[in-house]
């Protein structure tokens, strides 16, 4: 999966740079993600406004993101377009991740 | 408006599978739905084969998939065939998952292929006969007014 990973402040922007989050690409974006935890880094911020595609294994793979962190960081998800959105809102996981219209108010959210 | 079928056949493998997604995606467009249910189609088609790769034929590639799409004046019907193991079917809705935003461990990483099939889609059904399993999904179209003359 491609990815793009900047780092700002205390906060890792990790920006998927592929248009289908999917049974495909869901494990490569977990195994990213466990790297980035593995170095030391717990708060990531996901952008996601490339992505128009997610499915049950996407959604799957942010999820396995969240139980890496264990509460000893955070994850949160910026850029998601309305249909996106609507797998969180339909699987109720907007009641236990940050979701933010735009990836900036993500990274944000997690620098202070 | 038009009416018709078309099948469209995959081999199973996952990185296969945008290639149908994306193509009910424009189906749906191309028959007036909005983004959102078109959207809606495709994440249960691309659920629903999933599914295929991953129980009825085990991960194992070189098996065919099968959608067949057809269009009617009231309904958008997708149904995924395969000549693998059968599921477990007990025809239950799934409920909703359940989120408890003070025990994050407790979450699923899986499980919700079904529910959303089920919670996208207007009815689905399971069946296997001589060899073949096919499940079916309908999407029913809204109602549009009645067509004019010439």
């Amino acid at each position: 999966m491609e990815l793009e990973q900047h780092q700002e402040g205390n906060v890792v922007r990790l920006k998927i740079l592929e248009k289908r989050l999917d049974a495909r690409s869901a494990d490569s974006l977990k195994g990213k993600i466990a790297e980035l935890i593995e170095a030391g880094n717990n708060r990531i911020a996901l952008d996601i406004s490339e992505v128009q595609f997610v499915d049950s294994s996407g959604l799957g793979a942010i999820v396995s993101a969240l139980k890496q962190l264990g509460g000893k960081g955070d994850l949160v998800v910026g850029g998601a377009r309305n249909t996106v959105l609507s797998m969180f809102k339909l699987t109720r996981l907007d009641r236990v991740l940050r979701i933010f219209e735009r990836p900036d108010e993500a990274v944000a959210a997690l620098a202070r | 408006m038009q009416t018709g079928s078309i099948t469209l056949t995959i081999d199973s493998r996952f990185d296969n599978v945008f290639l149908v997604g994306s193509a009910v995606n424009r189906i749906c467009r191309a028959i007036a739905l909005s983004d959102q249910a078109a959207y809606e189609a495709e994440v249960s088609v691309v659920e629903a084969v999933n599914n295929v790769i991953e129980h009825a034929y085990q991960n194992e590639m070189g098996h065919p998939v099968e959608v067949v799409v057809t269009v009617e004046p009231d309904r958008i019907t997708f149904q995924v065939c395969d000549w693998g193991k059968a599921l477990r079917w007990n025809g239950e809705r799934p409920p909703p998952p359940v989120v408890d935003a003070n025990d994050v461990e407790s979450l699923s990483e899986g499980g919700r292929g079904l529910f959303l099939m089920y919670a996208l889609t207007d009815h689905i059904d399971y069946h296997r006969a001589n060899g073949k399993n096919v499940l079916t999904l309908v999407k029913r179209l809204p109602a549009s007014g009645p067509e004019k003359d010439g």
